[in-house]
């Protein structure tokens, strides 16, 4: 059984529509992932009974929660504003809930200095919340939630408006806090890094409805459409115009060359493929440079070969970006390709040592296992 | 440059100051010069006036009927607070506007009104009895109840505005957080609501405890038999005996309670100011669905049974011809016409004194205004600390309510012993002395309302120091000034007690025309000569309205 179960759950307020069905193990922390207006608050609202679904059932541990009212809904939830009590102290935030699951005084004065000592924030029990810094009150805020042992922890954006360093060290608070507490949590962001860090399970959200989910590793090795392979930033898309297969390889026929990928590579239907609305999906990692000897080697219809001209290189650190105008292959060019072959601007990722210049052009060779072919969007 | 800042602040805040308090002085001293050379001590008649059993009971009374009177405008402003600030519903703009009501409508319009509504012949009387509770409610608005009452209905509109429009900006997630911390509805509002909005409730308590406490016309027409307030006996000590100093130490003992008020208005203005800084983004407000709505529908009828009754009443009173001693009447315009004709048409005359006297005093009461906010705003906009945001909220709140602890009485009195004369000069001063501190209140709220880098913006953009200031900051205060204009019009129009004390007769105003004809018993005249006014006050304040929220 798992520990929080949602489903068929709808809600809709004027022209938005909000459907979801999914589940949590106990222990596990979900990521709900998605762009702004995509109803993931809205998702996070209707499980704490803070807005009240049209239909659908909710269950927690068991039992169903979805006609209690949220303050018997045993959960904890931290804000995106923290929505702390600013006229009071720390500790008396912490010990509101306490206070109303009627915990014995002694026990309340006990959790809340172990609670303290775990979380290092002793210093804050006697200081009001409006002296404290942005990192010290989203500390004061998570204690609060999980000072009464929730059965599940509901987050929204709680680090949205953090500055980068700080933001880097709570995700690691609240990841290793987790772990130790063994708390369950559904953590609603639209920042990918933040999802690849604390995340056991991502639920990707759009237009109200979940459209993909898995594993952070899954998903972004074999991601569902178009629509995420963008909104993650996992890679580039090259529109197929038709699939083949040659020698028992499936490949993909593009206005930039033919390119082979996987067995079971392809998600999109022949009907997608059929009306343009299928992308050849290549992982920013998947490309790599062939040395110059190659540059002038004619390739005829080799498979897996890019030929770009190199429109910038932005260097990140550990690695470079370089970024990209794709050249069409000569017969599409004129031809089949149409308005599809009018390239957009790719972008590859590559060790910083790869010597490459700008305003060169450049060819690369594509890895065909990394590779996909994904439709414009699932729908679900 | 910071200095010459806070010292312009300074300076305008004491000329402030010191015109507030300048009559208070001077009648002063026209008391203990009344007293005499022969007094061995010029201070015990003012210490006996203190402590004589009339004085006490008095001030008795003051306390009682305003303490009563802002608890019940408490309870029926409330519920009209929570509509507006979280639902969107046809009429929540109009519930807003009501707050025009205690500061545009001369208290002897609402009396009229009041009278002709509940009053033994009223509509609501006559309702009742058809219902079969007859003499019920007879003689209940002539005690200390229906002074109560009436005070309640005629300032309640103040809490559903100051109230619901900081309501209305408080994020809700705090009450959420309450409640999925274990807490009720109940116990979530307390926690998460009640603590941001009792700055905005206890602002709005003794903006009200104040303007009842001084109540003079309502007092002298409906608490005539319960009792009698400081107010009243400080303008019968000054008109009938002629008793200079016992006015004197009335006033004295007024100003010293009302300064308690001032003080916790003040006090509570700076932390509505401080809670409210921080509320970010307003939350959505929903259209109401059926038990929201059933309760503000019934809200709604009470609101228009027992408030909008009464205007109700005094609009059907002006249109109403009577024609026979027998009571027979019929719908008309013949009130009006009346007041309209004849070889000095009254109505006209009236209205044109209104209009020329307030329209000066009006513009008087912004440039003071407007100066007084101005400078306090210079004087803490660079790198203003917490400590000096309060500083400057708390001072602009003194001086800005300091006008409200005066006796009006003894106002008029002060300006007419200052000015040793009567006439239109003194009626301006004395009407701008009344309405400069609410121009300065909202335009304080639009100073600080005004983003600094948005003139920072045009000058990165090319803009001279004086363009940026024109273009962007004058540009963005004008629609605040002009409502702050109109909301002094209104007040300066629908002010009765400074013309009927410094006018000596000289000039009619609308409201004084009202006086007259209400004590001659020509009521439906007098109805008529209200709606007219009425509009003019109105007019007004919807146009402040369509800029501006708070007054």
């Amino acid at each position: 059984m798992k520990h929080l179960e949602v489903s068929g759950l709808r809600f809709s307020q004027g022209d938005f529509n909000l459907q979801a069905s999914f589940s949590l193990d106990r222990g596990m922390t979900g990521i709900i992932l998605g762009p702004s207006g995509c109803g993931k608050t809205t998702l996070l609202r209707c499980i704490a009974g803070l807005e009240r679904p049209d239909a659908g059932e909710i269950t927690l541990a068991g039992t169903a929660i979805n006609l209690l009212p949220p303050e018997k809904r045993n959960l904890g939830f931290i804000f995106q504003d923290l929505a702390l009590f600013d006229h009071v102290s720390g500790r008396k935030n912490i010990e509101f809930g306490l206070k109303l699951k009627k915990t014995p005084k002694a026990e309340t004065v006990a959790s809340i200095a172990s609670l303290a000592k775990k979380l290092k924030i002793e210093a804050l029990l006697d200081r009001k919340p409006f002296s404290m810094s942005g990192g010290e009150k989203q500390r004061l805020a998570f204690a609060r939630a999980i000072a009464t042992k929730p059965g599940l922890l509901l987050m929204d954006e709680p680090l949205s408006s953090l500055d980068a360093p700080l933001r880097r060290e709570l995700r690691a608070y609240l990841r290793s806090t987790f772990s130790r507490e063994g708390v369950t949590a559904l953590h609603v962001t639209h920042d990918v890094e933040e999802a690849l860090e604390l995340g056991d399970e991502i639920f990707i959200m759009n237009h109200g409805r979940i459209v993909a989910r898995g594993e952070p590793r899954a998903i972004f090795e074999a991601p569902p459409d178009a629509w995420c392979v963008r909104f993650l930033g996992l890679g580039f898309l090259l529109p197929v115009l038709s699939i083949k297969t040659q020698g028992g390889v499936g490949i993909a026929v593009t206005p930039f060359g033919l390119y082979a990928y996987p067995p079971k590579g392809c998600k999109a239907s022949k009907d997608e493929i059929d009306r343009g609305e299928a992308h050849l999906y290549i992982p920013k990692r998947a490309a790599s440079l062939l040395p110059d000897s190659m540059k002038h080697v004619d390739l005829g219809s080799s498979i897996g070969i890019l030929e770009a001209e190199v429109e910038g290189i932005v260097f990140q650190g550990t690695f470079q970006k370089i970024e990209l105008l794709p050249t069409p292959t000569k017969k599409d060019a004129h031809g089949a390709a149409g308005p599809a072959a009018a390239s957009n601007h790719i972008e590859v990722e590559m060790d910083s040592a790869a010597a490459i210049a700008k305003g060169e052009r450049a060819r690369f060779s594509i890895e065909p296992g990394k590779c996909s072919i994904v439709p414009e969007r699932v729908h679900s | 440059m910071r200095g010459r800042d806070t010292s312009l602040l300074w300076s305008f805040g004491f000329l402030a100051a010191a015109f507030s308090i300048a009559p208070l002085v001077a009648f002063s001293f026209s008391a203990f010069a009344g007293m005499g050379k022969a007094d061995a001590s010029k201070t015990l008649p003012l210490l006996l006036a203190l402590v004589s059993p009339s004085t006490l009971s008095a001030l008795r009374f003051s306390l009682v009927q305003a303490a009563l009177s802002t608890v019940l405008a408490l309870l029926v402003g409330f519920p009209g607070a929570f509509f507006v600030a979280r639902y969107d519903f046809r009429g929540r703009r109009f519930f807003m506007a009501l707050a025009a009501v205690p500061f545009c409508l001369p208290a002897i319009l609402v009396i009229l009104s009041f009278i002709l509504y509940y009053g033994k012949n009223g509509y609501f009387s006559l309702i009742l009895a058809r219902l079969g509770y007859g003499s019920k409610g007879e003689g209940l608005l002539y005690s200390i109840w229906g002074l109560v009452f009436v005070h309640a209905f005629y300032n309640f509109p103040i809490v559903i505005q100051n109230v619901g429009s900081v309501w209305a900006k408080m994020s809700r997630s705090r009450e959420e957080a309450a409640r999925t911390l274990g807490a009720g509805k109940f116990r979530s509002f307390a926690a998460g609501t009640l603590p941001y909005l009792l700055p905005s409730i206890l602002q709005s308590a003794s903006l009200i405890f104040l303007f009842c406490f001084f109540s003079f016309t309502i007092v002298l027409v409906f608490g005539g038999l319960a009792g009698s307030t400081l107010e009243v006996g400080i303008y019968r000590a000054i008109r009938f005996t002629n008793d200079r100093p016992k006015a004197l130490a009335l006033a004295l003992l007024q100003t010293a309670i009302a300064l308690l008020v001032v003080g916790a208005f003040a006090h509570f203005d700076r932390k509505n100011a401080d809670a409210s800084k921080d509320f970010g983004n307003p939350p959505p407000r929903h259209r109401p669905r059926s038990f929201s709505l059933l309760a503000i529908g019934a809200y709604s009828v009470l609101i228009a049974v027992f408030f909008l009754g009464p205007l109700f009443a005094l609009t059907a009173e002006a249109f109403t011809v009577r024609y026979s001693l027998a009571g027979e009447s019929r719908f008309g315009l013949e009130n009006f016409a009346r007041l309209l004709t004849g070889p000095a048409p009254l109505l006209l005359r009236a209205a044109g004194s209104s209009l020329s006297l307030s329209g000066l005093a009006a513009l008087a009461a912004v440039i003071l205004g407007f100066s007084v906010a101005a400078s306090s705003h210079n004087g803490a906009r660079r790198g203003q600390t917490a400590k000096a945001f309060g500083f400057r909220v708390s001072m602009n709140s003194w001086i800005t309510a300091l006008p409200l602890a005066l006796s009006p009485a003894v106002i008029s009195a002060g300006w007419s012993a200052l000015m040793d004369s009567s006439g239109e000069l003194l009626i301006v001063i004395g009407q701008m002395a009344i309405a400069w501190p609410f121009v300065a209140r909202s335009l304080s709220a639009a100073f600080s309302s005004l983003d600094r880098k948005r003139n920072e913006a045009a000058r990165t953009l090319g803009a001279s120091p004086l363009q940026a200031m024109i273009r962007v900051d004058a540009a963005l205060i004008a629609p605040s000034v002009a409502s702050a204009a109109a909301f002094a019009f209104s007040i300066t129009m629908g002010d009765a007690n400074i013309p009927l004390i410094l006018g000596g007769g000289k000039r009619e105003t609308l409201p004084l025309l009202l006086y007259r004809l209400t004590s001659s018993y020509r009521f439906s005249e007098a109805c008529a000569v209200g709606i007219v006014l009425a509009l003019f006050t109105s007019v007004a304040f919807f146009l402040k309205e369509r800029t501006h929220e708070t007054p």
